[in-house]
């Protein structure tokens, strides 16, 4: 089946990233933004959503430092996780940087940060990609 | 009403088991509440197996026909149920359902995990597949940091501390000195509990319960009929499970578990009880956060109240309700998969007045809170004395 490439699969919203653009799907019916993306609005149940840009804009919901991790980060702790609620509303979960680690007691719930992104190996192959990560605004 | 009730149980010691295999492990807690019942492995007419990931751990998947078999119970219609950490409350469910459905009348509900195969890394690893693994696991959140995610945001929105966390490992660890199959029987202070090595901030090592091996199953039949098992039957009056989204992204509030408090809601209605009735529960304290939400879910406490409730002794033995007599996951152990039915069986040994010197004064009923992974599923059983 051909995958349009405005049709908001999980897969067109990583080559996004990949451009640098946070981008939620949009509910053409309700317009409701949909982070992480969906093929059928959880509102209203429409199939047709499009994409719409953010502004990368946000506030931290909430965080963890991880100081023991699993096999694939091991050897990037300490890092911070946070929980991000965009300005135009909906939540995504990314990692937080531009902050000491070992002082979390300086981070707090409602602090407002930005959109960013950077460059990784990707997991599956010897080629570069991007990923979001939040800084402080 | 549900009418069905236990009539056997089974559990091995949670800890570290090198010397057993998965199918060995099953097979012990399965001949107990088999015996326990009266019964030989050739009466139990369908089998429903809680695991998260013998695949992962145990490079084994399809486990079901592979236990029921070396428990002597070849060819009998045998399933596994995943849920996460709530699988064997599922599978729990499934037998209830089974025998409700009068498609069967004497059933197992069982549950194994089989963890230290699997180095540390790999466990932690595993674990955090239960999240939702493109956008949660990926940027690198643990399994201990979704609860310390909820924990920072309890602790933003009610002010509850680490000492109050602490609190709940420490009468954890005073309960399970007196449980004979716990994975840790030590009692622990709240200056080791908060000094622990640092897992995900602000949970410790302290805060989060062990990596374990175990095993525990128990047999249900139609109450009806349940005499004709057991003197002393243990009677299942609700069964409840809920959902909710896996990712935590997609929910409204970080500081309570909307899974947990529907079912909650509906079992309540099943039995026709309220919290205030409930003496003692056995709740899902994965990490000391989980135990403090899942007692404000349950109705026990008001939302934002747990951690001052556990502060102040409320929720020991002889507390106004108490909380994990077992010693809860968290000493007790949680080899996940057999947790769900674990906790089935402090009720049963608890309302048989058998639980030794944890035993609660004589309570008339007792509830059961299993949650799976981020809190997407929780499943809820109370329990009466017969
Ligand atoms: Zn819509």
């Amino acid at each position: 089946m051909k995958v349009m490439e405005d049709e908001t699969t999980i897969k067109n919203y990583f080559k996004l990233i990949n451009d640098e653009k946070l981008c939620a799907a949009q509910c053409t019916s309700c317009n409701e933004l949909i982070l992480p993306p969906r093929l059928f609005c959880p509102n209203c149940n429409s199939k047709t959503t499009s994409w719409k840009n953010l502004s990368g804009k946000g506030t931290l919901r909430s965080f963890t430092v991880i100081h023991i991790a699993g096999t694939s980060y091991a050897d990037d702790v300490p890092y911070i996780v946070a929980i991000v609620k965009l300005d135009e509303g909906p939540s995504i979960c990314a990692r937080l940087l531009d902050i000491d680690p070992l002082k979390p007691e300086e981070i707090h719930v409602g602090a407002a940060v930005t959109a960013d992104f950077e460059e990784i190996r990707s997991p599956t192959s010897d080629e570069t990609m991007k990923r979001l990560i939040f800084r402080p605004a | 009403m549900i009418n069905v009730s236990i009539v056997g149980a089974g559990q091995t010691k949670f800890g570290r088991h090198d010397d057993y295999d998965l199918r060995e492990l099953f097979a012990l807690a399965a001949h107990e509440a088999i015996e326990e019942a009266g019964l030989t492995p050739k009466d139990i007419e369908a089998a429903f197996i809680g695991n998260l990931s013998a695949d992962q751990f145990n490079r084994q998947t399809h486990i079901a026909p592979l236990m029921a078999d070396f428990a002597g119970m070849k060819g009998i219609p045998a399933t596994k149920c995943e849920a996460a950490c709530a699988s064997s409350a599922t599978a729990l469910r499934a037998a209830i359902l089974a025998i409700e459905s009068g498609q069967h009348e004497v059933v197992m509900a069982a549950g194994v995990e089989k963890m230290t195969d699997l180095p540390t890394p790999g466990v932690i690893e595993t674990l955090a597949m239960a999240a939702d693994q493109i956008f949660e696991a990926n940027p690198g959140i643990t399994f201990p940091g979704i609860f310390a995610v909820l924990a920072v945001a309890h602790m933003a929105k009610y002010g509850t501390t680490k000492e109050q966390l602490a609190k709940v490992a420490v009468k954890n660890h005073a309960n399970a000195v007196h449980n004979p199959l716990a994975h840790y029987q030590k009692a622990i202070t709240l200056e080791k509990a908060l000094t622990s090595r640092m897992v995900a901030w602000p949970l410790g090592l302290f805060d989060c319960s062990p990596i374990s091996d175990g095993a525990a199953a128990v047999i249900v039949t139609k109450t009806k009929k349940a005499r004709k098992f057991n003197d002393t039957p243990v009677k299942i009056i609700a069964s409840a499970q809920a959902n909710d989204t896996m990712n935590l992204c997609d929910r409204t509030d970080l500081t309570s578990l909307y899974a947990a408090r529907t079912a909650a809601k509906r079992a309540y209605q099943q039995a026709k009880l309220a919290p205030v009735d409930i003496p003692f529960a056995e709740v899902h304290d994965c990490f000391t956060i989980a135990e403090i939400i899942a007692t404000e879910d349950l109705g026990f406490f008001k939302p934002g109240k747990g951690g001052q409730a556990v502060e102040e002794g409320l929720t020991e033995i002889d507390g106004q309700i108490t909380i994990n007599p077992s010693g809860g996951l968290k000493a007790k152990g949680h080899p996940v998969g057999a947790t769900g039915v674990a906790q089935i069986i402090e009720l049963y040994h608890q309302l048989r007045n058998e639980a030794g010197k944890r035993q609660v004064s004589s309570p008339n009923y007792g509830l059961a809170h299993n949650v799976g992974g981020t809190g997407a599923t929780c499943a809820i059983h109370i329990c009466e004395r017969w």
